[in-house]
């Protein structure tokens, strides 16, 4: 070799070294929200995660500005976490895989990356390999680490650089190293898998610098697990009425800022039906107090004092507040803070033009250091209207049930005067049954009337959309979007006039204001 | 005896009118590409042209066929206000006595789709809609005056239907074996009427099936995600519309104007089942007219008025009908190019859209010989 392929060998080696390091520091690359379909929060007092269906997002809660960075890619995420400087993403098994993997984002060096999670379905037998799953469907940050509720894993502690991953059973008082353990032969988890020992959640009932006590939750059985001395203790699975039977857990929910533990507890009435309602854990008494009016939550998060809120299917916030014996109340309190009805129709809607999520799926409050704190609900749809980001800087106790959301919908910004006009999402698919629609994007100079319609490729009307229906000029758009577009009203789901199915193909569309400006656009319509 | 014609003429475009009581509209259903003028001719006389049609026969009626007086071979171009493009060639030639045989293909599509968006309203890849229709057409002679003929089909679509983060992702649907049926009549030395069902396969009522031309899709479901993690896009749907047929009743009349030959053609296109044959809430009519002036040796004037839709809407509510079916206004010529080679003729159309969008264009070569 000469002297100058030497060069140019070390200098070749030098640039992807340094490429390599500058890709591994990188902040995350999107600089907006990834989607306005959220399913999922974590996060503390300042910093906010979020899991669209097209990634991740973060930003400081606290600042003015919300700035928002994302990773967009395809996880299928089952959790969300944060702690410690550091985002956790835990993400479903690959296909025809058994162990999940965790990505993960660290705030002091700007970067990201992935690992899958050790455990060594190989090491089992065949049968045992195919009815056993490792993926984390839980991750809270307690005690300097992440814990997570890993299914057949049990329960796992993990923290980023620490390569000394460990997996914790119920009622086994050691820890287990995943990666080199068969755990068809611990003593202890035996039979294995056991579908009722399966660790569905997890959550923190205190954490300290080194050390967390935690809520660990199976279908059956509750735990409260120590992490200083890896020790077990079963909660009570009894309920302080005696008109309905546990059926079993559904999830937990605990705060150790004001020491509640909740849980969402399936019920047999006397009727024989199973409902899924919020029960709270009654430490006295050692029981399950149950709250029959709060049922079917998707999430709760902590607020003020003992208030809870909870999304609730199908698409509702619901609020209580605790009364001095610590009891969960509905009478005058809940509508004080907010009735299901106010929460969406007085707070939501005056930032949708009127309109309301269609379909609420967490809702999350970050206390701040001032005692306030505030209040962060997300939203998502089939289609692409009517859901995106809620939030209320401060929630304080004196101001709730009266301060309307503000209203975060990823949207580009678009020219007026209808220069720049088109439908999205520009191909319509999907079963022709589902409610999937497309929606116009446009801009008007000045308000005026308004008429979509669109056609097929012989230019033959096929909808009227909207007629002489009055929008505002884009500058008037309260997003600062430039948009005059109605998202609930100015949308096509493929049908003709009739209500029918068209075929498959392209079709056009006009959109005119009384004003004189006018623009044609394409749609493909697959459903 | 010219004003008698006149009056059956018009007596006849009043009967139809008056028959297309009850409507509905057709915009929306299967096969809108099919359903635009072929070649520059009948664009100029705003798409009438299916009774005794000078070329393109295979397309408009196959009866006219075995009237040919020598082999024609056409080609032309068309573009769109929208973007759309269009392209044809035919041939079509008598075996005599009695036998004409034609040929005829004809692509269709949309190659500007540039400005499409995902539900992230990022910007897509480039796409395009293809078409390609052939159509064989067989004609017998039965007398002087009838004639009968029928065509069969061959029938491809291809578009993006999904997409995985910004890219397209292609489906198509191939149909073969559809129908065309005509038979023509000539009244008198001046009046040839026609009748046509466009777009039908009867040979699938043998099957049990609906009698309509079948386009079966395969269409994935739209994938937002751009990187990593899985791509699986699930098992895709299937799709199948059923081409709209039509039954179309034509006239074409001979006379003078101004002491010139003048070519007076109607087309009533008439819709009263949907590709399932299922009978439509109510049928829906489309009027085409126009007219060719022999006022030059080598030049033919031609100008039409063109998808005149006749609904519901036209009594009902007038002004929701002015608003949304407008007329397409057409205008063109036909230039004999003998100085360049015997038989040789040039048409060009220009025609309004319906949306007021800007002109549709057509231009295309005939070679007789």
């Amino acid at each position: 070799m000469t002297r100058d392929n030497s060069l140019r060998v070390v200098c070749a080696v030098l640039l992807v070294a340094c490429a390599w390091c500058a890709a591994s520091a990188a902040d995350l690359p999107t600089k907006e929200i990834t989607s306005n379909n959220i399913y999922g929060f974590a996060g503390n007092g300042d910093t906010l995660w979020m899991v669209t269906d097209q990634g991740l997002n973060y930003t400081i809660a606290t600042s003015d500005t919300l700035n928002w960075h994302g990773y967009k890619a395809s996880l299928s995420v089952l959790a969300l976490g944060f702690g410690g400087g550091v985002a956790v993403a835990c993400l479903d098994t690959a296909p025809f895989a058994k162990t999940g993997r965790i990505w993960y984002y660290t705030h002091a060096s700007h970067s990201y990356d992935s690992i899958t999670l050790p455990f060594r379905p190989d090491l089992l037998s065949n049968t045992k390999r195919d009815s056993s799953a490792f993926k984390a469907a839980s991750v809270v940050w307690a005690g300097g680490y992440f814990w997570l509720a890993c299914m057949d894993g049990g329960l796992t502690r993990w923290a980023p650089g620490d390569k000394a991953v460990r997996a914790f059973f119920p009622k086994v008082n050691r820890s287990i190293d995943p990666a080199i353990t068969k755990l068809d032969t611990v003593s202890g988890i035996t039979p294995f898998p056991d579908a009722s020992k399966r660790v569905i959640a997890v959550s923190v009932l205190a954490s300290g610098a080194t050390s967390a006590v935690l809520c660990v939750l199976t279908p059956s059985t509750l735990y409260r697990f120590n992490s200083a001395d890896t020790s077990w203790d079963t909660l009570p699975a009894k309920l302080s009425s005696s008109s309905a039977v546990m059926n079993g857990y559904v999830d937990v929910f605990s705060s150790s800022r004001s020491l509640l533990l909740y849980a969402s507890i399936a019920l047999k009435g006397a009727s024989g039906g199973l409902d899924t309602v919020l029960c709270r854990f009654d430490t006295a008494s050692g029981s399950w107090a149950t709250y029959s009016f709060l049922a079917n939550a998707t999430s709760l998060t902590f607020g003020p004092d003992s208030i809870v809120y909870l999304s609730v299917k199908p698409n509702n916030i619901r609020a209580a507040a605790g009364s001095r014996n610590d009891t969960l109340v509905r009478t005058a309190t809940d509508t004080l803070i907010c009735s299901p009805k106010s929460f969406l129709n007085d707070r939501m809607s005056p930032a949708m033009d009127g309109y309301t999520p269609d379909n609420v799926t967490d809702v999350l409050y970050l206390p701040s250091s001032d005692s306030s704190g505030s209040l962060w609900i997300g939203t998502a749809s089939s289609g692409v209207v009517n859901n995106g980001l809620f939030f209320t800087r401060d929630e304080r106790k004196g101001e709730r049930g009266r301060i309307p959301f503000i209203y975060v919908h990823r949207e580009r910004k678009i020219a007026a005067g209808l220069k720049q006009t088109y439908a999205y999402p520009g191909i319509l698919t999907g079963d022709y049954t589902q409610e999937t629609r497309t929606i116009f994007a446009y801009s008007l100079s000045k308000a005026s009337k308004v008429t979509i319609a669109v056609y097929d490729w012989n230019m033959a009307l096929v909808k009227n959309i909207i007629t002489n229906e009055d929008r505002k000029a884009g500058t008037d758009d309260p997003l600062g979007n430039g948009r005059s577009t109605d998202r609930v009203r100015d949308t096509w789901d493929g049908t003709n006039n009739a209500g029918n199915r068209v075929a498959v193909g392209v079709y056009y569309f006009r959109i005119t204001a009384q004003s004189g400006e006018r623009s044609f656009g394409k749609i493909i319509v697959a459903k | 005896m010219e004003k008698s014609l006149l009056q059956s003429k018009t007596a006849l475009l009043f009967a139809a009118l008056w028959s297309a009581a009850t409507w509905a509209q057709t915009g929306g259903e299967a096969g809108a590409y099919l359903r635009a003028p072929v070649d520059a001719q009948a664009a100029a006389m705003g798409g009438a042209q299916t009774a005794a049609p000078s070329y393109v026969a295979s397309w408009w009626n196959p009866a006219q066929l075995c009237l040919v007086d020598k082999r024609v071979l056409s080609a032309g171009t068309g573009l769109y206000s929208q973007g759309q493009t269009e392209a044809f060639a035919d041939l079509e030639f008598k075996l005599p006595p009695r036998v004409g045989i034609g040929l005829c293909a004809l692509y269709r599509g949309d190659p500007f789709l540039n400005d499409l968006y995902n539900a992230s309203e990022e910007k897509l890849d480039n796409g395009a809609y293809t078409t390609l229709t052939v159509k064989a057409a067989f004609s017998y002679l039965f007398t002087r005056r009838l004639s009968a003929g029928l065509s069969i089909g061959f029938f491809y679509q291809q578009l993006p239907t999904s997409y995985v983060g910004t890219s397209l992702q292609y489906s198509d649907a191939t149909a073969v074996g559809g129908f065309s049926l005509a038979a023509q009549y000539k009244l008198t030395d001046s009046l040839t009427i026609a009748l046509a069902i466009r777009d039908v396969s009867p040979l699938q009522i043998l099957s049990g099936a609906p009698a309509g031309i079948a386009m079966n899709w395969q269409v994935s479901q739209s994938l937002e995600q751009n990187s990593g993690g899985a791509s699986d896009q699930g098992s895709p749907t299937s799709l199948t519309d059923m081409i709209l047929p039509a039954v179309v009743l034509a006239s074409s009349w001979r006379g003078i104007l101004a002491g010139y030959p003048l070519v007076w053609d109607i087309d009533i296109d008439g819709y009263a089942v949907d590709g399932t044959f299922t009978k439509l809430n109510s049928m829906e009519a489309v009027l085409f007219t126009g007219a060719e002036w022999r006022r030059w040796q080598t030049f033919r004037l031609r100008a039409g008025i063109g998808d005149i839709t006749m609904n519901r809407y036209m009594t009902s509510d007038t002004h929701y009908y002015w608003q949304n079916f407008a007329f397409c206004f057409s205008a063109g010529f036909g230039l004999d190019l003998d100085f360049l080679h015997r038989g040789l003729v040039l048409n060009y159309a220009l025609t309004t859209d319906k949306v007021w969008a800007g002109v549709n264009q057509k231009l295309d070569v005939v070679y007789g010989f």
